[in-house]
């Protein structure tokens, strides 16, 4: 039972047997109590953890990497004479 | 999408070498941050986790012409990132578990060394909402890797259980059962803070 809250919260349709667990959570308060704070947890921390941001520079520097690695392959296919 | 076995210098490809450089940086770009995120929760510092993210784009750029155009681009990276994670940091361990510095022992302990909480049902939802962000992201720092990934891939990454099983590289069950006992842990962890901080009416302390 735990296990088919979690997946319905995650939205895992192929992990529940939805007929049953419907059936349940009908009959059993203790599990909807359940599946709104396991809900509840989820939102939270979706809202508590999106606020990274990569370092402004940091695409730059990929960016130059690349480009060198771009410019390694064309010398490479264009090779010796 | 074959994948390409001969030099890149002797393929005749329909997209120019140019033009796959431009899609990726289009495209690869757009998830930087969340990219990023991931690499600062698994490194736990910022330069680490800047170099992560620096070696996971040039890798995945490498095997750009490996990656199903239209497939999740970003479950791709992940997985990408993941690895080279495991490959700089943990080289003798297995996946992310076994981290010598951050047991499940050591984590019960911890907590069993703090009073317990008891019958919190009815209240627990709403102390839990009124809980700061920082308290939450604090806590799932604090739950071990193995458990904790399997939470932010769900939850703030938003993956399913199939796409964090290739990221992880470990079976769907097993994922699930990292990802019930990483929410239980942090359920755990918040009810304590509630307590403690006085976030539930008529709780002792």
């Amino acid at each position: 039972m735990a296990q088919s809250l979690h997946a319905l919260i995650d939205l895992e349709e192929s992990a529940i047997d939805s007929a049953i667990l419907a059936q349940h959570l009908d009959q059993c308060p203790p599990c909807c109590e359940e599946l709104q704070v396991l809900s509840l947890m989820k939102s939270l921390v979706a809202r508590a953890c999106c606020d990274d941001k990569a370092p402004e520079d940091t695409w730059t520097k990929i960016s130059l990497q690349i480009t060198q690695i771009q410019v390694e392959i064309t010398r490479v296919s264009e090779g010796p004479e | 999408m074959p994948v390409l076995e001969r030099p890149l210098a002797l393929v005749t490809v329909k997209e120019t070498a140019a033009e796959r450089t431009t899609r990726f940086e289009r495209d690869a770009m757009a998830h930087i941050d969340q990219i990023y995120s991931g690499a600062l929760r698994m490194t736990k510092n910022p330069a680490d986790a800047e170099d992560l993210v620096q070696e996971t784009y040039i890798k995945a750029y490498r095997a750009f012409d490996q990656y199903e155009d239209g497939t999740n681009l970003k479950a791709w990276l992940f997985r990408i990132l993941t690895n080279t994670y495991i490959n700089m940091y943990r080289k003798n361990q297995r996946g992310l578990t076994i981290d010598p510095t951050d047991t499940i022992e050591d984590w019960q302990m911890a907590r069993a060394a703090r009073h317990t909480s008891g019958g919190l049902r009815s209240a627990e939802a709403e102390a839990l909402d009124l809980l700061p962000n920082d308290a939450i992201s604090q806590a799932l720092k604090s739950i071990p890797l193995e458990f904790s990934q399997a939470v932010y891939l769900a939850d703030v990454d938003g993956f399913s259980y199939k796409e964090i099983a290739d990221i992880m590289d470990t079976p769907v069950g097993t994922v699930m059962s990292r990802l019930h006992r990483g929410r239980k842990m942090l359920r755990d962890l918040l009810e304590d803070y509630a307590i403690e901080n006085g976030f539930v009416k008529g709780a002792r302390s």
